[in-house]
């Protein structure tokens, strides 16, 4: 069976991880697919509707990993510089996101008022079964385009490698682990104070 | 016109200067070609031929760590046609290839071998007489390595000054700091100026701009959210000097930003390495090394000690500036704390920080508001604790009344105002040889 990026150890390169063939081995059924699907196209509406809570209390796993990464550029060829070559923009657990969700929430956030919007678009999307029965491998992108102010559009792109897990005697999947490794080096959109 | 910009005497500052396409083209040359401008750690080129590519205003700089130790620093560009030499961020080379044609130079600088020389330049190339053009002056703060295109500069120590005294505790006697890289990365549409002045001396705005995360995330700052309290005075210290660099301390606040059971780790830590420190250096600055410094090396390298954010806001042109992001840590703290330390260095102040965004909106609008005309041609007001700035005979620099105030802010503007009018070191020395009367004096 396809292995589980939830098992992988530190340090965690997440660069090498989207890469790692061993991930994409089993292909899921379509009953399969079609849940995670639906579970990917359901978070969407959510974040784009900012039901920050909704989606920590009903999508996200409390042993959550979300991980965001910005890999330094070096030559192809670079052998000896042996210092770390990737920075966590986000490297966050339930507790480190929902301190997130609470700050983006406070009315005295005074960055989200007026409203900011969300358009998400979520494609490419591929299931993978993993060695735990309760685990499945999702990658999908994701294009986030975000609408501030009367001026700003700021658009936020990336491949997804996800980790969903239903627990004995649950309905519905959750998300267990989200890795992310941020193709746009200098982050052209302001800052990524979105979910990805 | 120019004079205009700033005035001293009472503080304030024309808001164009944020925003302004003629006062930024001036800055290139008269600020960012003169002023000390941050490169690299080394900690980031520990070796022979290690290299970061850097920022020096609008230009990139191959920074390299040389055979004989020593760091040098070259104007990316091919002397050839000018195009980009190195596209990398870091790495290890002994040397660097042009793409376009294949000039190749060495670590050093040298131009040393080009394709089918002898053919096509008949022995009329001098390869001496094209080396990269090399920074003029390179030096180094306690592993902090700055950079400086005019020869005629004060040495890196000179050029810091007062500040030294009150940097030293944190990033030398702790036994020293680490930088970790690489550093986030992002564009905000904000002058350069506007996170550096925040910086170097705005802790009024902590309780409001930061409401929802002090109160989203539980800090020793939490307190303040709201401004529901006004920190009392002797919480800490404001101070300026000559040069423009400047800080603020908040008295014992090691723990930072950081929130939950980092922050009673991170307090912990503190607390035991100050006891020791005392012992070796006396309890003042001791305390000086567990206290929280935010501040700015004059122009545009900031920082927050404890919290252990360390920026370069990088210039790209009036209103877009790239803000580099690191981490700098005690390089003695335990390895899984040092982690946890990292990771909330970058949740809070990186580019996803959530402290961070609270700021950028800030600094965004306050260059917006430069587009328009009528505002542009305002003054802006730093005036809070005017009255009391003085010279301290234990405190190095000219120190505010309270923590809260903008006696660095006024220092800040006083040293930029002598560059923007000046056409030497020489007269900048000059004009700033009696600086702290100049801000003594100051009046609303």
């Amino acid at each position: 069976m396809s292995e589980n990026t939830a098992n992988i150890k530190e340090p965690l390169v997440t660069h090498r991880v989207m890469e790692m063939q061993s991930l994409f081995e089993n292909p899921a059924g379509p009953e399969l697919y079609r849940a995670a699907e639906s579970f990917l196209y359901r978070e969407a509406r959510m974040l784009d509707s900012k039901m920050f809570r909704s989606w920590l209390r009903d999508l996200v796993s409390p042993d959550i990993r979300y991980l965001v990464t910005s890999t330094e550029l070096r030559s192809l060829k670079e052998r000896r510089y042996s210092l770390p070559d990737q920075v966590c923009l986000f490297d966050d657990d339930y507790r480190q996101l929902s301190i997130r969700v609470e700050h983006d929430l406070d009315p005295q956030n005074w960055r989200s008022s007026p409203q900011e919007t969300y358009c998400r678009f979520i494609t490419n999307i591929e299931v993978f079964e993993t060695d735990n029965p309760q685990d499945i491998t999702v990658r999908s992108n994701c294009l986030l385009i975000r609408s501030r102010r009367s001026y700003q559009t700021d658009q936020f792109f990336c491949s997804r490698l996800d980790t969903l897990t239903k627990q004995d005697g649950q309905d519905d999947f959750k998300l267990k682990s989200r890795i992310i490794d941020y193709p746009e080096r200098c982050v052209s959109g302001h800052n990524m104070l979105v979910y990805l | 016109m120019r004079d205009s910009l700033i005035d001293v005497a009472t503080g304030k500052q024309r808001h164009e200067i944020q925003g302004s396409r003629a006062v930024f083209e001036q800055e290139l040359e008269k600020i960012f070609g003169r002023c000390w401008l941050f490169l690299t750690h080394e900690s980031l080129i520990p070796e022979y031929g290690d290299y970061v590519v850097s920022r020096m205003g609008t230009d990139e700089v191959i920074v390299s760590r040389q055979k004989d130790g020593s760091v040098k620093a070259f104007l990316n560009a091919c002397r050839h046609r000018g195009a980009q030499l190195c596209p990398n961020e870091a790495g290890n080379a002994r040397g660097f290839v042009c793409a376009y044609h294949g000039w190749a130079y060495g670590a050093n600088g040298e131009l040393q071998s080009v394709p089918f020389d002898e053919q096509l330049y008949e022995g009329l190339l001098d390869k001496c007489k094209n080396s990269l053009h090399e920074v003029a002056k390179v030096e180094n703060f306690h592993g902090f390595i700055y950079g400086c295109f005019d020869q005629d500069a004060p040495s890196l120590a000179d050029y810091l000054g007062d500040v030294k005294w009150y940097l030293e505790p944190y990033m030398e006697l702790s036994g020293g700091l680490e930088l970790v890289g690489p550093p986030g990365r992002c564009l905000i549409a904000a002058n350069w100026k506007a996170p550096s002045e925040n910086f170097v001396g705005d802790a009024y705005h902590v309780g409001w701009t930061h409401s929802s995360a002090l109160r989203a995330g539980q800090s020793v700052f939490s307190p303040l959210a709201g401004n529901s309290v006004l920190p009392p005075e002797g919480a800490g210290l404001q101070i300026t000097s000559k040069h423009g660099s400047g800080l603020g301390v908040l008295w014992d606040a090691y723990a930072g930003i950081h929130d939950g059971e980092l922050a009673q780790e991170l307090m912990a830590f503190g607390l035991a390495k100050e006891q020791r420190l005392a012992k070796e250096i006396g309890a003042e600055r001791a305390r000086i090394y567990r206290s929280h410094l935010n501040g700015t090396i004059f122009p545009n390298n900031s920082f927050l000690t404890c919290s252990g954010i360390f920026k370069a806001w990088q210039p790209r042109s009036e209103n877009i500036t790239e803000v580099f992001s690191w981490v700098m840590v005690e390089k003695d703290m335990p390895r899984d704390l040092k982690e946890a330390f990292i990771k909330s260095v970058h949740r809070t102040f990186g580019v996803a920080g959530y402290w961070e965004s609270d700021d950028n909106d800030n600094m965004e609008s306050e260059t917006f508001m430069t587009r328009g005309y009528q505002a542009g041609k305002k003054m802006l007001n730093s005036q809070m604790g005017i009255s009391g700035d003085r010279v301290d005979d234990k405190l190095p620099g000219v120190v505010g009344k309270s923590a809260i105030g903008e006696t660095s802010y006024r220092g800040y503007y006083r040293f930029y105002n002598d560059l923007m009018t000046s056409d030497s070191w020489a007269e900048v020395s000059s004009k700033g040889s009696n600086w702290q009367d100049q801000l003594i004096r100051a009046k609303s």
